[in-house]
């Protein structure tokens, strides 16, 4: 299913969305900041602050039969128990992200 | 033995008893499905008989001890059975296994046989027996990602999949592709580049396939294929990561993966 979702700086220090599996769908970041954002990526100049400021989303496709609360959210209860195994995605101190 | 004589089991199978003289037709054979979602803990089941088997639907695996909780557990598996010991309480103990039950048949005076195949058995008593099952017989399903930026400028280390391998799974990669060309040149060129990266289970991410290119000239490309190559286990990741470090240009970072996930 598809799901917009703000980018986060990854434990290997790249930029991607903090969730065990997704897909970036190409051309879906926002906001366009000239020199910044455009719309297939971040600029190599894109620092953490200006993560803080600008906030950028991409459009993702996550799998179909992960749990969806009512709202629309991941239940994350339920996402850290498919991934139990998992020292990060497994652990009550993992909290996915918000999807917008 | 002679003419017209019956043999003793021709005399008494007609009706067993049990040990408590209740009188029970011989072709009673009963079936019995314990599911195995939640954990059991000396579960006590009141199941009659001398002879249990568990059949070849039976995917979880169970420790269970008859008529009394003080004897040792015994563990049962698809294609174990007991015979010939009269039991009127059966008692489960078993972790808990999503998805997964135990196909019991019980009943007085039968004899199973199985036929233990590579593809028919569980997981288990298969590894016991030195036999696994074929990836396509543990509940498979088609993972596929893939990514292409179009035509992008220079940009950070962006991973544009990723995919974990969820809890009691495992995932033969079969297939990666990696590709990157250059649309338009850069001035001056930077390092550009297109890998696959393997982080497993608690351990640190590791660039395991990498195209490199410092290339500036219009259509510079890299361009790699694998097969089937190697086995995600449960928390492993894999994923893409592209960048390019130049100043001005663009190129296109496209990049493929196929897999067969299943059942640990």
């Amino acid at each position: 299913m598809l799901k917009r979702s703000r980018i986060s700086k990854l434990p290997s220090g790249a930029w991607g969305v903090d969730l065990p599996t997704y897909i970036m769908i190409a051309g879906t970041f926002l906001p366009i900041v000239q020199g910044l954002i455009d719309a297939d990526g971040l600029s190599a100049l894109f620092s953490d602050e200006d993560r803080a400021r600008l906030n950028p989303t991409v459009q993702i496709e996550i799998p179909d039969d992960w749990p969806i609360k009512a709202d629309g959210q991941l239940d994350a209860e339920g996402l850290r128990a498919r991934y139990r195994d998992h020292p990060r995605f497994g652990i009550k101190s993992y909290v996915p992200p918000v999807f917008l | 033995m002679g003419p017209g004589e019956r043999s003793y089991r021709e005399q008494v199978d007609p009706i067993t008893r049990d040990k408590r003289a209740d009188v029970i037709p011989r072709s009673a054979l009963r079936r019995q499905q314990i599911k195995l979602d939640n954990a059991l803990n000396a579960q006590p089941f009141r199941l009659r008989g001398d002879v249990i088997f568990l059949d070849r639907n039976s995917t979880g695996v169970i420790q269970v001890q008859l008529n009394n909780t003080s004897e040792d557990l015994f563990p049962m598996a698809a294609g174990d059975g007991i015979e010939a010991l009269p039991f009127e309480d059966f008692f489960v103990t078993s972790a808990a296994q999503a998805g997964l039950v135990v196909n019991l048949w019980y009943g007085y005076s039968a004899r199973f046989k199985t036929f233990l195949s590579s593809t028919d058995i569980s997981d288990r008593p298969g590894r016991q027996l030195g036999i696994v099952r074929g990836v396509t017989d543990r509940n498979p399903t088609a993972k596929v990602f893939n990514s292409s930026t179009g035509s992008v400028a220079p940009h950070a280390g962006t991973i544009r999949w990723t995919y974990t391998v969820p809890a009691s799974r495992k995932c033969l990669v079969e297939f990666i592709a990696l590709l990157q060309v250059r649309i338009t040149a850069a001035a001056p060129v930077g390092l550009w580049q297109n890998a696959i990266q393997y982080t497993p289970s608690g351990g640190g991410a590791t660039t395991i396939w990498n195209l490199i290119s410092i290339g500036n000239a219009i259509n510079d490309k890299d361009h790699e294929d694998l097969g089937a190559s190697m086995t995600l286990l449960a928390g492993d990741t894999l994923n893409q990561l592209d960048a390019d470090a130049s100043t001005g240009g663009t190129t296109q970072q496209v990049s493929g993966f196929k897999g067969t996930e299943y059942d640990a």
